[in-house]
């Protein structure tokens, strides 16, 4: 159980969040946790230490770039990596799972794509 | 009578006696010329036809009788009216010569007044008749070239244009390879084919205005909403040109007042007709005015001694003198680039038509006055319908209209089924540019040129869907169409029976009633655009609404299709609130978001048709595209109604 990982979800929709912590569970290698409010990203990820944060980007309380600085700028949570999930932007925009230096995965994109970017990710940061 | 005197008569009589009485008769008032027996006087009229003849019965070699019946049996001499000169003692047998086709007959012994007299009226009679017949000619040609005028302008000439309009959006399609400057000229192509388009179909109903056979069907109409709608589809030039608008409404009391978002302004007219004649005036004005300028639209209220509505139009510009006495008048122009002439011209027929006038004011101190007056018509807020104005075909509004939301062509892109698809029409182009709308994976195309080409192919192999154009060489359309229906009865165990739609340049409701009736199941007016012919698509195959779904998530389906439904109520919810066709800011940005959710969700669930039309519904709301948002919102509904998932593992 211990080496299970522990990802954190961010997204204001219920439906994404769900959606996404029945899949990762499903692998049984995840610890998912998540919250439906931006603005609540930093104080759980503080609490938490995920090893990973998917994170939306648009959402109405507090949009994902904010929600990115805030947790670079806190000494705590500056090296978690995060993955951007969004519906902004379509699967074939993206190359290896990246735009720019950006971690960035469509919301349209494949759920095992999404799921092989995020075990990239965690094995780069290990 | 003095055109009489050129009148050529031949007498035909072997005896001397009577044919100096006629020539005495007649010689003074008439060219006259003489034939002594029937054989010459024959070979006389078909060298040198006479006007008229007189002619005796009883001559030797071939008599009266045979020279009647064979100079009526001549195309060339036929219509030349004969007399005959009869003695009183054969008056009975002159039935016989009326009956070969003689105009008359005059007894012997010869009087000379009668002969003058009968003389005189039948040649009157025949030029009388010979006017009526060149003036039936010229009517027969104007009808002629009436239909001419409608043929060519809706099949030969929409024919081309369809093409002129449509390759452009299909380069376009695929932008990322054009340079921006290439754009920038296909994007110029499309816009100048639709601006034909509009002329062709604008003068098509002007066309039917002037003969008066344009069939007006008024009913109240809100115009302030229509002038509303009018300048928000000028935007884009009235931005350029930073043209500031006053809307201002002139009440009984004489209170002049901004108009409001809920005043009503009741007129009786046609919706689409009130719109093509603002739209025309309103463009004119702001072409006119200097940039920064302002232009002022006032609505006076009827007074009360008529029931009659006063618009007025005014900007800074002044009309050059040149137009000023013809302002109206078809094809006066002045000065302005691209202009028609056709514009104010129309206008004038359209507000004579609703009922109403048309005036214009000029000069330097006050600028240009453009006053329509209109019928005043009651108008409760429960009359008003924004889908009015789309309720009826024809005529160049509803190409503007349309164009608004047409010229996007980024829009979703549901699942398709696997098709056989025919594509028959005899212009080598619109096979072309169907093939390439029709460009997908799912759907098998073959084409063919026309009626009889479909139907060999057709009995061949199968085909799930043909679209068909009407007019084709060899074999047309509605031929074609009872052909297939006829073969498919007799072939009761082939399966289903193919969809047909009919492709035609007519979009009357006549021609497309007639087209259902007769076997098809739909109807395009042309040009079509690949959204048109996808929703059709759709629309007949979607009982092949089938998802796959990651079984893992079957038990969040219900509780996540609830979330769904949610959001598409708030979505109606907030169009209901909206009152006029078009939305507050604020409720485009609510629709926007609520897109944008539907668009993620369904997306990551797996339903890649409804992600589309929920980025379709996204990208509509920030285009401000009313009537788009409603279109996808109606497709994302209906596929939601009858799909059917289907739990698959996906690893």
């Amino acid at each position: 159980m211990e080496n299970l990982k522990k990802i954190m979800l961010v997204d204001d929709d219920p439906s994404v969040t769900t959606l996404l912590k029945t899949k990762l569970d499903k692998t049984g290698r995840f610890n998912v946790v998540f919250t439906n409010k931006g603005k609540l990203a930093l104080d759980l990820a503080k609490i938490e230490k995920p090893d990973l944060i998917v994170c939306d980007i648009e959402m109405p309380d507090m949009d994902g770039g904010d929600v990115a600085r805030s947790l670079m700028d806190n000494e705590e949570t500056k090296d978690i990596p995060i993955l951007f999930c969004s519906s902004l932007v379509m699967p074939s925009d993206t190359k290896n799972g990246m735009i720019g230096k950006q971690h960035m995965m469509s919301k349209a994109a494949k759920f095992s794509d999404i799921l092989a970017k995020i075990e990239s990710m965690l094995l780069q940061n290990s | 009578m003095n055109e009489l005197n050129h009148c050529n008569i031949l007498i035909i009589d072997d005896t001397e006696a009577n044919i100096d009485i006629l020539v005495d008769t007649l010689g003074d008032d008439y060219e006259v010329s003489v034939a002594m027996d029937g054989e010459s006087a024959i070979e006389d009229v078909r060298t040198n036809p006479p006007d008229l003849i007189l002619l005796d019965i009883m001559m030797p070699g071939i008599d009266g009788y045979e020279v009647c019946r064979r100079l009526k049996a001549d195309e060339k001499t036929k219509d030349i009216p004969i007399i005959f000169i009869t003695a009183l003692s054969q008056v009975e047998d002159e039935t016989k010569g009326l009956k070969l086709g003689a105009v008359d007959y005059i007894t012997k012994p010869i009087s000379p007044p009668i002969v003058k007299a009968r003389v005189e009226n039948h040649l009157e009679l025949k030029q009388a008749r010979e006017n009526l017949e060149r003036q039936n000619n010229i009517l027969q040609e104007n009808i002629h070239l009436r239909e001419e005028i409608d043929r060519i302008s809706r099949h030969d000439l929409k024919t081309p244009l369809n093409s002129i309009i449509s390759i452009p959006r299909i380069l376009l399609q695929d932008s990322r390879r054009l340079a921006p400057d290439q754009v920038e000229l296909l994007e110029m192509i499309e816009q100048s084919g639709h601006i034909m388009l509009n002329m062709i179909n604008l003068s098509l109903d002007m066309f039917k205005m002037e003969k008066g056979s344009y069939k007006l069907n008024p009913v109240p109409l809100n115009i302030l909403s229509i002038i509303k709608k009018i300048l928000f589809a000028l935007r884009s030039l009235t931005d350029s040109k930073e043209i500031k608008f006053n809307l201002f409404i002139n009440d009984l009391a004489d209170n002049i007042r901004s108009a409001s978002d809920c005043d009503i302004f009741g007129v009786l007219g046609e919706e689409l007709l009130c719109y093509s004649m603002f739209a025309n005036l309103i463009k004119n004005a702001v072409e006119a005015s200097s940039n920064s300028a302002t232009v002022t639209i006032k609505l006076f209220s009827k007074s009360s001694e008529n029931e009659q509505v006063k618009i007025v139009i005014h900007n800074k510009g002044v009309v050059p003198a040149s137009i000023r006495d013809n302002f109206f008048e078809k094809y006066a122009t002045a000065e302005k680039k691209g202009g028609t002439g056709l514009g104010t011209y129309s206008a004038k027929l359209m507000a004579q038509k609703l009922g109403g006038e048309i005036s214009m004011s000029t000069s330097e101190v006050d600028g240009t006055t453009i006053t329509v007056t209109l019928k005043y018509s009651e108008m409760d807020r429960t009359e008003i319908s924004d889908s009015a104005i789309l309720s009826k075909t024809s005529s160049a509004v509803k190409e503007i209209i349309f164009n608004q939301s047409s010229v996007d062509c980024s829009l979703p892109q549901p699942q398709l089924p696997q098709l056989r698809i025919m594509v028959v029409d005899d212009d080598e182009h619109n096979q072309l540019i169907l093939k390439k709308y029709l460009n997908y994976p799912e759907f098998d195309i073959e084409l063919a040129d026309n009626g009889q080409a479909a139907i060999n192919k057709f009995k061949e192999r199968n085909f799930d869907l043909i679209f068909m154009d009407m007019e084709m060489p060899v074999m047309d359309g509605i031929e074609a169409v009872s052909l297939i229906r006829k073969w498919e009865s007799e072939k009761p165990n082939r399966g289903e029976n193919a969809i047909i739609i009919a492709l035609s340049g007519h979009d009357d409701p006549n021609t497309c009633q007639n087209c259902l009736d007769i076997g098809f199941d739909a109807y395009l007016s042309k040009p079509v655009n690949s959204r048109q012919l996808r929703e059709i698509i759709l629309k007949f195959f979607k009982n092949k609404n089938q998802v796959e779904i990651d079984a893992d998530l079957e038990d969040l389906i219900p509780s996540f299709m609830g979330d769904k439904k949610s959001e598409i109520e708030q979505i109606q919810e907030v169009i209901r609130k909206s009152e006029s066709p078009f939305l507050t800011e604020n409720g485009y940005q609510m629709i926007q978001k609520l897109g944008h959710k539907l668009k993620g969700g369904f997306n990551m669930y797996g339903f890649k048709d409804q992600g589309s039309l929920g980025s379709a519904i996204e990208e509509a709301a920030k285009q401000h595209d009313f009537q788009a948002i409603k279109n996808s919102l109606n497709l994302l509904e209906s596929s939601l109604s009858d799909i059917q998932i289907r739990y698959v593992n996906i690893d």
